[in-house]
């Protein structure tokens, strides 16, 4: 599709697929699922640890999203409003999967350590320890595990995906300042669970 | 921002470069055309795997039928076993000898004046 020409802005381009999509172009739709299926995936997935539950969890949010495209009336951007239905399902499933007792956090997923570009900057970050990116990973994970839900929610859009604070209140529905203040708790947490790895 | 966060926050922003294999996002679009085209896009995955899959939606259907229709026996019993007319069974009547006095009506006593 050539809808989108150089000067169109993302969101604009957004508009323009949303609209085509409202009126039934599932092409449209589609290229919104190209779009935005590998940022929301990463936040599913480092919201949840685990790539089942992500996959699974990123196909529902664009299904609710296509189901309730025509009550989308473009207040917001579609990136903001799909990032919400994708945060709040996030938050619900989250509460159902800490209630069933067969999951631990041994089904953290894992596979960076082969990744170069991590060799690198963790060996930037921490030299003493590039050996060990095992085990930092299994540490970061717990570590991120180990937050409740809502402040892994600012860490991951945050640290992770680099959404600015105010994008952030928008999505989450909350004021710039709890955002803040959510990010220096967690960080102030995860501190602790990385100490051996902080020089 | 103190050092130590400094250290936390590049440490977490490592994740990033945590991704799934080469060409899962054209998987992903076709799995979701496919959902679509099938109609499934109104089912979640992840709600039937969470609330125990389909068995247990279904055990739970079958018990909320079992419980409404023991409910609409119960109610709908004519009047039950023991409600069977008893002559000797008469219903007590309380009837009062004397009128119930209120506690705020004053006693109906003669008033005596004094006579000088």
């Amino acid at each position: 599709m050539s809808s989108e020409s150089a000067n169109e802005s993302p969101a604009d381009a957004d508009k323009v697929l949303v609209a085509l999509a409202q009126s039934g172009d599932t092409s449209a739709f589609d290229q919104l699922v190209v779009r935005y299926s590998p940022r929301l995936y990463g936040m599913i997935y480092h919201m949840t640890s685990n790539n089942e539950d992500a996959n699974d969890l990123t196909q529902d949010v664009f299904a609710k999203a296509y189901r309730s495209l025509s009550q989308f009336r473009g207040r917001s951007s579609f990136y903001t409003w799909i990032y919400a239905i994708g945060t709040n399902m996030t938050l619900n499933f989250l509460k159902k999967r800490n209630r069933r007792a067969a999951w631990s956090l041994d089904n953290l997923d894992s596979g960076i350590q082969n990744d170069e570009a991590m060799v690198d900057l963790a060996h930037a970050a921490n030299p003493r320890h590039q050996s060990d990116l095992n085990e930092l990973q299994k540490k970061l994970n717990k570590a991120m595990q180990s937050l409740s839900n809502d402040h892994r929610a600012v860490v991951t859009m945050f640290d992770i995906q680099g959404i600015p604070h105010a994008e952030i209140s928008k999505i989450l529905k909350v004021s710039e300042g709890t955002v803040r203040s959510r990010l220096f708790y967690a960080h102030r947490q995860l501190q602790g669970h990385l100490e051996e790895f902080i020089k | 921002m103190n050092e130590p966060e400094k250290q936390v926050q590049k440490f977490i922003r490592l994740k990033r470069f945590e991704e799934p294999r080469d060409g899962y996002f054209v998987d992903f679009l076709e799995e979701f055309r496919s959902r679509r085209n099938e109609g499934e896009t109104s089912k979640g995955f992840l709600n039937s795997r969470v609330s125990g899959g389909v068995d247990n939606r279904k055990w739970f259907i079958g018990a909320g039928i079992a419980y409404a229709a023991l409910l609409a026996v119960v109610l709908m019993w004519p009047n039950g076993p023991e409600a069977k007319q008893d002559s000797s069974r008469q219903p007590v009547i309380f009837e009062p000898k004397q009128p119930i006095r209120n506690s705020l009506t004053p006693p109906k006593v003669p008033i005596s004046i004094p006579r000088p």
